[in-house]
C-alpha cells in the first residue's frame, strides 16, 4: 500500500537531485571552455581618405570613428576587403588580401590570462613586409599603418572575436 | 486503600466483601438509585449502538487514508512546498542561475567607455626591408604600427578584386 510518509523523503531527494545537476548544469556551461577552441580572426583592409564622400565603418569598428581620426589623421574610411577566418590549428591562415596586398596569420595562441598572442604577416605580392607578435584582447582590433595610395593610406586591421 | 471507582466497579460487580459492602452503601446512600441510571443508560446504549461487521473493510481504510492525506496537504501546503532543505536548495540553484546569466550575458568593462577593455600590445615588430621601418603608437585605446619608408602604390593599381 502506498505509504506518504516513507515516500515523501524520496521525492525530496530526488527533487534536491534535479536542483543540484541544473544548478551544476548551468554553472558549467556559463564557464566552461570547449578544450579545442575554434577561434574566429577577422582581417580588415580600410582604405584612410580625407575625401568629403563618406562612408560608414564596418559595425566591427562602430565607436571607433573618432579615434581613427585623431590617431590616423584621416577622415573618410573605406573597407576594400575584409573576411573572418576560423582558426583551428597553427598552420598559416590568409587572414584578407586585396591585389598584392596579403596579410596572413601565422600564430594564435590563447594565454592563461585570456588574451591571445598572435603573429601576423605583411606581404605585397610575394616580399615580407613586415613580421609582428602581439598580445590582444578579444574584440581589441590592432592596426597597421600600411602603403600609401591615391590620395590615402591602406590600413590594415586585425581583431580576435567579435 | 481503594479509590472511588475501584469499590462502585467491585460493588457492581458483586466483588465486594460483606463488610466493605455494608459500608460502601452507607457511605453512599443514593448508590441504589445511581446503579438503576448506569444500568438503565447501558441498556439503552447496548441496545441502539450495536457494532456493525463492513462488508468491504479495504475500500473503507483506502477511503480514509485518502481522506487523511487530503487533510494533511491542506493543512500544512508551505510546509510542503517550503521546507527547509528546498528553500535551500532552491536559493543554490537562483544563486547559480544568477552568476551564470550574469558573466554569460553581461557585458563585462566600463560601458560608459568602449575602449576602457582595450588590449593590444605590440611585442615584436621585424621588417625584412631595412629601409622600411616599423614604429608602434600604444595609445590607451588604440594600437597602431606605422610603418615607413614603403613604396606608394601606384594610384591605379586595383585593390579591390
Amino acid at each position: 500500500m502506498w505509504s506518504f510518509e516513507e515516500n515523501a523523503p524520496i521525492k525530496l531527494r530526488k527533487g534536491c537531485r534535479f536542483y543540484l545537476l541544473a544548478a551544476f548544469l548551468l554553472l558549467f556551461g556559463a564557464f566552461a571552455k570547449p578544450a579545442m577552441a575554434t577561434e574566429h580572426v577577422w582581417g580588415c583592409l580600410l582604405y584612410a581618405s580625407n575625401s568629403p564622400k563618406a562612408f560608414d565603418l564596418p559595425p566591427r569598428l562602430s565607436g571607433y570613428d573618432v579615434r581613427l581620426r585623431n590617431g590616423l589623421g584621416f577622415s573618410n574610411y573605406r573597407v576594400i576587403a575584409q573576411r573572418e577566418t576560423a582558426v583551428e590549428g597553427g598552420a598559416e591562415n590568409l587572414l584578407v588580401s586585396a591585389g598584392d596586398i596579403q596579410v596572413l596569420l601565422t600564430s594564435l595562441s590563447r594565454a592563461s590570462d585570456g588574451k591571445y598572442l598572435v603573429g601576423i604577416l605583411f606581404l605585397e605580392g610575394t616580399n615580407q613586409v613586415m613580421e609582428t607578435q602581439a598580445r590582444v584582447g578579444e574584440g581589441s582590433p590592432l592596426f597597421i599603418r600600411g602603403p600609401d595610395w591615391r590620395e590615402g593610406q591602406i590600413i590594415i586591421v586585425v581583431m580576435i572575436g567579435s | 486503600m481503594k479509590t472511588f471507582e475501584e469499590k462502585f466497579n467491585a460493588w457492581l460487580d458483586g466483588l465486594l466483601s460483606d463488610e466493605e459492602l455494608k459500608s460502601f452503601e452507607n457511605e453512599h446512600p443514593s448508590i441504589q438509585q445511581d446503579k438503576a441510571e448506569f444500568l438503565k443508560l447501558k441498556n439503552l446504549l447496548r441496545d441502539n449502538l450495536r457494532c456493525q461487521k463492513l462488508g468491504n473493510p479495504d475500500f473503507f481504510n483506502s477511503q480514509i487514508m485518502a481522506q487523511i492525506e487530503r487533510e494533511t496537504a491542506r493543512a500544512s501546503p508551505s510546509a510542503r512546498v517550503l521546507g527547509l532543505p528546498r528553500i535551500a536548495l532552491a536559493g543554490i540553484f537562483a544563486l547559480c542561475v544568477g552568476f551564470a546569466l550574469f558573466f554569460s550575458m553581461i557585458p563585462r568593462g566600463n560601458l560608459a567607455d568602449p575602449g576602457s577593455g582595450y588590449v593590444a600590445e605590440v611585442l615584436k615588430t621585424r621588417t625584412a626591408d631595412p629601409k622600411v621601418k616599423a614604429t608602434v603608437d600604444n595609445k590607451k585605446d588604440m594600437t597602431i604600427i606605422k610603418l615607413e619608408g614603403l613604396d606608394k602604390l601606384p594610384p591605379d593599381k586595383d585593390l579591390n578584386r
